[in-house]
């Protein structure tokens, strides 16, 4: 089993380590969990049925009206969370990120693991059952779906995935979104963890049908700041890891050319999420990843884009 | 404007365009690979920049190729050459300015004449010639002639001399001005401005080798055209009255050197002060030929025929001759009154003088008796026929002074003349002594002694064509007159009269000898006039012979003035046939002209005359001895300009009207910003 094996495992503990490290210092300071724990709160009566406890058995209700009703409460309506990570080329590129994975240093897909195990653990802790979806990627985690569940066991079967997990093949997030759709029996949270390098038109109603089904979505945007500034010093072919035709560029004469394109496209993003009642969180590799949960876990508003103009 | 290349072979380089072409196609691509993540965006931005992309490409393409075109140009060495003076007048520190102030030159033009416009650019040229240069002046209307002696400083007196230009009549005297230039640059360098027309057919033509003597000796001929565009000038160009003793036409022809179609009208005006006006049809650039009759009776003297053209006014006026025309009256003095017409002299003169009966003009002979003579008068006779007249001494002295005012006496042999009654009373008219009638042959026999063929270089015989004098022959005759003896001075040693013999009978016998007296003359017809003593009256050729004898002694060459033509500007000569008076000669203003003349037996005259007109030449109050018609030369007429003076310049060496620039600098400087402006451009270039 791979997850014998001293690399994983090695990966596992980094994982669990840059995660802890990060949530407990996001909140640190007594923040109180989101989750409200299993204490009562009164949601809505059901017929009982067979294999119901009968801790829940509205008396009251069976003596004034002989009928067997169960208490629902707000604990059993549980956040049923599940990360889309996006484990394609494109993200085995960049240079900027600190959080370096052994064979994954300062690259997109680094940053984006440390995040998606940060999530995972900070979810966890909260109670909540975690699931994962990977898209693309290659190794043993390419392509791995693990449905929502909650403990300690959970976060091990995914820091145990994302271990494994190498950069690779096409994300193709519109198909991986629609594969989602069914497996969600309740309202629940998609977080979706890429850089997002697919034409919008062909994902973007997938989130859009997510939506409609009251799934709350957060996308987590991974951009390295170099690749989108074209911080290269002479002209060269460029290619996608994914494949595709190399295009010849000279970054002095593109740069200011792919800013425009830049803008425009995270314009277009941002639109489309907030039309969809998604909320978009930048996810700059060169930046610690405070800077990107922390408007999820605190509530914070996002930091602004640097040096990126008008976005 | 010319383009030239100084190196063509370098062109051949042209062909490295073809390297950049070729590397373009090419387009090499960067060899180093770079994996990238964000090429979703790079695919949109090459597809934004994919059309700007093309059309930089297209241009990158265009500045390479054309910078490398310019470099290969530049490696040629093209010069651009065009029409053209030095920078600067006065560079050479000599300038000679040749003023045209011909009779074209009087053409009217918006401001004025092409006189004052060219005077004006003179002026001009002096004002912006550089400190120091030295000039000189030539004007080339009529004969060449330098207004300063040598080259000068002093631009006052040049300036003076161009305001105070008037135009001349005279011909332009292109070669002679160069001439003239040349004499002024004494073998320097220099420039030499030439103001003029260009007007005439030869006047460029006729000063090329000058033109070239002059560039040989360092002279730069910059012209300077002054012209009309488009030419216009109406002239006469010709007027010659058609010959005849009854009146006849004045055969005009006049040019039309303009552009456009006209319809003009002539004016002829006639010594008497009569004028005839006629129109003219005259097609572009052509001429034409009209005929205008005269009356019957004119008298003769300088006529005119004056189109009315405002363009070029100083030409419109043409001089010509017109003969005495008309009626000549003629007086017959018969006597010796026949029995029978083929007795009477004055039988067949009549019908000689007047076959028509006077009913149609010509002659008007009056047949009188001898007493009929005092009533001879030069205002109504011009020739006088004695005819075998016995005694005519009492009225020796009115035919003197008939002879000498311009008539003409015609005395014809007869049983009644005798050397008593005609010697001594006539002598002073006489053209020999008569002794008495001579036989040739026995007169009862058929036949005669013909006549000479007559020279036909003499002015009585003019007429006459060889057939004509052959019709002479026939002439016989039987007895003459005998003469005593006479010479070419004259029968007597004091007389100063010319006499000669105008005609002999076969073996030498004199048949008719004339003796010039003062203005007139008089002839002495040594057989009879009837068939007494010869054929003459009998022949076909006594017709002809009578009438030029009227005209020859009273129409158009008899006794009145001498004729001449002259063009002004060149000088007229003309021979008087009389030595030793004191002559005057007057020009069409009425002023005095200065003239030349060698005295001897005759009288040569020659002078240059200024104006067109009729000059004439008096001896005192005389009526004038001599009529020139002087006219406007007719090439200046002619205001086209055939053959630029630019295009002779150039053709004798370019280099001296042309200016130059070498294009090599500027297509090499072009290039090289052409590469810069691709370096930047591709610089640009994002991908």
């Amino acid at each position: 089993m791979i997850l014998w094996d001293p690399n994983v495992l090695a990966r596992v503990r980094r994982l669990h380590l840059l995660a802890v490290q990060t949530v407990e210092g996001l909140l640190h300071g007594g923040h109180k969990s989101r989750r409200v724990g299993a204490n009562v709160e009164f949601a809505d009566y059901k017929d009982y049925s067979p294999g119901d406890s009968l801790r829940d058995l509205d008396w009251k209700v069976l003596a004034r009206s002989d009928r067997l009703v169960v208490r629902r409460y707000e604990v059993e309506t549980e956040l049923q969370c599940v990360l889309v990570l996006d484990a394609s080329g494109d993200l085995s590129t960049g240079q900027g990120s600190p959080y370096t994975m052994p064979e994954l240093e300062g690259t997109k897909f680094g940053y984006s693991l440390v995040l998606t195990a940060t999530l995972a653990y900070y979810l966890i802790k909260q109670q909540e059952p975690v699931g994962l979806l990977v898209l693309g990627g290659s190794g043993p985690g390419a392509g791995v779906y693990l449905p929502a569940r909650g403990g300690g066991t959970q976060l091990a079967r995914i820091f145990a995935q994302l271990a494994t997990l190498r950069p690779g093949g096409v994300a193709r997030i519109g198909e991986g979104l629609n594969t989602l759709g069914p497996r969600l029996r309740r309202r629940g949270l998609v977080a979706l963890i890429s850089d997002l390098m697919e034409e919008p038109e062909g994902w973007m109603p997938s989130l859009a049908a997510l939506s409609r089904r009251r799934t709350d979505l957060a996308v987590f945007h991974v951009m390295d700041r170099r690749e989108l500034t074209l911080d290269y010093e002479r002209p060269a072919l460029y290619f996608s890891p994914e494949g595709g035709e190399a295009l010849p560029i000279d970054p002095a004469g593109a740069a200011p050319e792919l800013r425009a394109v830049l803008n425009a496209w995270l314009v277009e993003l941002r639109g489309g999420l907030a039309e969809h009642r998604g909320r978009y969180y930048p996810s700059w590799t060169d930046l610690p990843l405070h800077a990107a949960l922390a408007p999820m876990i605190t509530g914070r508003r996002a930091m602004p884009d640097r040096d990126l103009g008008a976005v | 404007m010319n383009l030239g290349l100084i190196a063509p072979l370098a062109l051949a380089l042209g062909a490295l365009a073809i390297g950049p072409i070729l590397a373009h196609l090419a387009q090499q691509r960067p060899s180093e690979r770079v994996p990238f993540g964000a090429m979703m965006l790079l695919r949109r931005m090459v597809k934004r920049l994919e059309k700007r992309r093309r059309l930089k490409d297209r241009a990158l393409l265009a500045l390479r190729v054309l910078a490398l075109l310019l470099a290969v140009l530049a490696a040629a060495q093209p010069q651009l050459s065009w029409p053209g003076d030095p920078a600067t007048i006065g560079g050479l520190g000599r300038v000679v300015l040749i003023v045209d102030d011909s009779l074209s030159m009087s053409q009217r033009d918006a401001g004025g004449t092409l006189l004052t416009r060219a005077r004006d650019q003179a002026l001009a040229t002096l004002d912006q010639l550089p400190p120091g240069t030295l000039v000189g002046l030539v004007l080339i209307g009529g004969e060449a002639r330098q207004l300063t002696p040598t080259l000068t400083a002093e631009i006052g007196p040049i300036r003076d001399a161009l305001v105070n230009l008037q135009p001349s009549y005279g011909r332009t005297d292109l070669e002679g001005g160069l001439r003239e230039a040349r004499a002024l640059l004494t073998g320097e360098r220099g420039e030499v401005l030439v103001y003029t027309d260009e007007a005439g057919p030869t006047t460029i033509s006729e000063a090329q080798g000058e033109l070239a003597r002059l560039v040989e000796r360092g002279g730069v001929v910059l012209p300077r055209p002054t012209r009309n565009d488009p030419p216009a000038n109406l002239t006469v160009l010709d007027a010659r009255y058609g010959d005849g003793l009854e009146g006849g036409s004045v055969a005009l022809r006049v040019a039309n050197y303009g552009a456009e179609d006209v319809e003009a009208a002539v004016t002829v005006g006639l010594p008497d002060g009569s004028e005839i006006t006629a129109f003219v049809e005259l097609p572009a650039g052509g001429e034409a030929e009209e005929r205008v009759t005269v009356p019957p009776t004119v008298p003769g003297g300088v006529a005119w025929a004056r189109v009315i053209d405002p363009a070029l006014e100083a030409d419109n006026t043409r001089f010509f001759h017109l003969p005495r025309v008309g009626a000549s009256r003629v007086m017959v003095v018969d006597g010796d009154p026949g029995s029978t017409p083929v007795r009477s002299e004055v039988y067949f003169l009549e019908r000689a003088l007047a076959p028509w009966g006077g009913a149609r003009g010509g002659v008007l002979p009056q047949v009188v008796a001898p007493s009929g003579l005092a009533a001879l008068s030069t205002e109504e006779h011009q020739v006088v026929f004695l005819a075998n007249v016995a005694d005519p001494s009492p009225w020796a002295g009115q035919l003197l002074d008939f002879v000498r005012g311009g008539g003409g006496v015609i005395f014809s042999a007869g049983d009644n003349l005798t050397a008593e009654r005609y010697n001594e009373p006539l002598r002073a008219l006489m053209p020999a002594p008569i002794e008495r009638p001579r036989d040739l042959i026995d007169l009862t026999a058929s036949g005669g002694v013909p006549l000479d063929l007559p020279d036909a270089s003499l002015e009585l015989f003019e007429a006459f064509a060889e057939e004509g004098r052959q019709a002479f022959r026939r002439v016989t005759t039987r007895r003459v007159m005998g003469l005593g003896a006479f010479n070419e001075t004259g029968w007597t040693e004091t007389s100063q009269d010319g006499v000669r013999v105008l005609m002999r009978f076969e073996g030498g016998a004199p048949a008719l000898v004339e003796r010039r007296i003062g203005r007139g003359r008089v002839l002495l017809w040594t057989s009879t006039f009837d068939l007494g003593w010869g054929s003459a009256p009998l022949q076909a050729v006594f017709l002809p012979f009578t009438q030029r004898l009227v005209a020859y002694l009273g129409g158009e060459s008899a006794g009145g003035a001498v004729r001449a033509e002259g063009v002004v500007g060149e000088v007229t000569s003309l021979r008087l046939p009389f030595g030793g008076l004191t002559l005057r000669l007057t020009g069409p203003d009425g002023a005095d002209v200065p003239m030349e003349t060698v005295q001897g037996e005759q009288t040569e005259l020659s002078f240059l005359p200024r104006l067109p007109g009729a000059y004439s030449v008096q001896v005192g109050d005389e009526p004038p001895v001599a009529l020139i018609a002087v006219n406007t030369p007719a090439e200046e007429s002619d205001v086209r300009a055939p053959q630029p003076l630019t295009a002779a310049a150039a053709a004798i060496d370019p280099a001296l009207t042309e200016r130059r620039v070498r294009l090599g600098p500027w297509a090499l400087g072009l290039a090289i910003s052409l590469l810069l402006a691709q370096s930047l451009l591709a610089r640009r270039e994002a991908t």
